[in-house]
């Protein structure tokens, strides 16, 4: 589904460049769970961003299911990202003024949709998220998990070939973060191919893969034995 | 006696022929000029009725006058004017002059006042018939010719020079106290109301500058607010032009808001003003249509500016920051 093969990504600020991602070659077929993970400052959020299409700065090629990314346009990126792709964020990045209701809706409104096609997706993801009661509440009204059950809900809700989540558990606290783990366990079990970053072993045995980052470089690339069922019992 | 917009004139009370003395309250007023044959011609007034004054007029034949149109309207609103007798002051004067014309309106004396009623006398004659002192000086005193309208039919070098060496050739004591051109004496009348216009207008274009860098100031700030929201929009899947609409959106609405209080009041400003105005109606459309238009323009392109700016966020630093 998705192939890199030599991205490199850097920063210059005055004479100096900072390399970020070196040389970065990863095959993720489609089904995958993959979790990325190294240490603070490895690349870890920015191989993430290449993924997800937020970032334009790279170098190499980018196939996303036999499509050339890395010779679209900014807008054709942006267009397929908005199609193909979402994202999950550390910090939930719910709008404040907008209802839960509204801030799932908020992808499909980019997608020029029927209005009543759009009411009906989200009324789906609500019940399926067992959210509905909480559909006019406001992000501030939420608790952490629940926030984050929104930003989950908000980025699948327009069936994304894959799911990207950027520490997902950051935030939360050990129950919430297994509700959350679990409900990706199920996201990926229909389908879904995900690619996680957490620093968090635990999160990392729900995935199947392990890719790690060290200083911009692959320095591990591993198939876990572990069923991602098991690991709720251990 | 004296010219148009000179800033003086005359005033009589006139009493129709046959009329006895009016009331006091009774609107008789009537600016009145004593002036030569080629007068109207030389100001481009046309005569409407009748006939002008012409060089038959002499000291020797019936005393005539010519009057305006509002002078017609006032004194002999249903009833042809031409050869009709009036006087002024007294009954026992009213049949002194009779009307052989009628010219078009014009503003004689003040330019923001209606027009008044106006008479003309030719230079060549003399009413003789008065009794009293009074009377007789003043008659003697109009006499007096106090300002001049010269035209030529070619432009003329050195004017001043000429008119002035022409004037002492006729009499060497003759004072020329002011020359200029008529334009100028006409100009003249709305120094003031130029002065007011182009302060109003001053004050207009900094009240523009005003909203719209205020504008400016305000959608820049809903800009670096909503900097991390645009970001997250922006990752969900915003197209640049969509963000930029929400801002203009956000924009647009302040100028409606704006324009809903601002167009009542200016409406009622124009009313208030209204006296000030030449040659514009207080509710003239294109200025109505036009000062919100080109508000519109300036306030779009200020809030432009910041939309624009918005669009360049790029989402992945605005997540980091927010």
């Amino acid at each position: 589904m998705i192939e890199l093969k030599n991205i490199e990504r850097s920063y210059k600020a005055g004479h100096t460049e900072t390399w970020v991602l070196r040389r970065v070659g990863l095959t993720i077929r489609e089904g995958e769970f993959v979790t990325i993970m190294g240490p603070s400052g490895a690349g870890k959020s920015s191989l993430l961003n290449v993924l997800a299409l937020l970032d334009d700065g790279w170098l190499g090629e980018y196939w996303f299911s036999n499509i050339p990314v890395h010779s679209y346009s900014r807008k054709q990126r942006a267009d397929l990202a908005r199609q193909r792709i979402g994202m999950v964020f550390q910090s939930y990045h719910l709008l404040d003024d907008l209802t839960v209701a509204e801030n799932i809706d908020l992808p499909l409104s980019y997608k020029n949709l029927p209005s009543k096609e759009r009411q009906g997706m989200v009324a789906d993801i609500l019940d399926r998220f067992q959210i509905v009661a909480k559909k006019d509440l406001f992000p501030s009204q939420l608790s952490g998990g629940q926030q984050q059950l929104v930003g989950i809900a908000r980025a699948v809700v327009h069936a994304p070939d894959l799911l990207l989540a950027d520490e997902p558990t950051g935030n939360l606290h050990s129950t919430q973060a297994r509700e959350i783990m679990e409900l990706f366990r199920q996201l990926n079990k229909a389908g879904t191919t995900i690619v996680q970053v957490t620093h968090s072993e635990e999160n990392a045995r729900y995935g199947r893969r392990i890719v790690e980052l060290r200083d911009g470089w692959i320095t591990r690339d591993e198939v876990l034995d572990a069923d991602p069922a098991e690991v709720g019992s251990k | 006696m004296y010219s148009p917009l000179e800033g003086d004139n005359w005033g009589e009370c006139v009493i129709q022929q046959g009329h006895g003395a009016p009331s006091h309250n009774a609107p008789c007023g009537s600016t009145w000029d004593r002036v030569s044959t080629h007068f109207l011609d030389s100001i481009g007034v046309p005569i409407v009725r009748g006939r002008n004054f012409t060089e038959q007029d002499t000291a020797a034949t019936p005393l005539v006058a010519i009057v305006n149109q509002a002078f017609v309207k006032r004194f002999y609103p249903n009833q042809d004017p031409i050869g009709q007798h009036f006087g002024i002051d007294k009954p026992q004067y009213s049949g002194s002059f009779e009307i052989v014309g009628v010219f078009k309106d014009f503003k004689i004396n003040n330019p923001s006042r209606d027009v008044r009623p106006v008479f003309l006398r030719p230079l060549s004659q003399t009413y003789t018939g008065y009794k009293e002192p009074e009377m007789i000086s003043t008659e003697t005193q109009s006499m007096m010719m106090n300002a001049m309208i010269i035209g030529f039919n070619s432009p003329q070098q050195d004017v001043e020079s000429l008119i002035r060496h022409t004037l002492a050739g006729i009499d060497p004591n003759l004072t020329v106290n002011d020359l200029r051109t008529f334009q100028a004496q006409v100009s003249g009348n709305f120094n003031q109301d130029r002065l007011v216009a182009r302060l109003s207008s001053l004050f207009g274009v900094l009240a523009l500058i005003l909203a719209s860098v205020g504008l400016y100031g305000v959608m820049s700030y809903f800009v670096a607010r909503r900097r991390g929201e645009i970001g997250v929009r922006m990752a969900l899947g915003a197209t640049r032009s969509s963000v930029v609409g929400m801002v203009m959106r956000g924009a647009m609405w302040q100028i409606l808001i704006g324009l809903l209080l601002g167009i009542p009041a200016s409406l009622y400003a124009g009313y208030l003003m209204k006296v000030l105005l030449w040659g514009v109606d207080s509710y003239d459309p294109l200025a109505i249509a036009g000062a919100p238009l080109m508000l519109i323009i300036c306030a779009a392109a200020a809030g432009f500016i910041p939309a624009r700016r918005a669009a360049s966020i790029e989402p992945m630093q605005a997540l980091r920051t927010e």
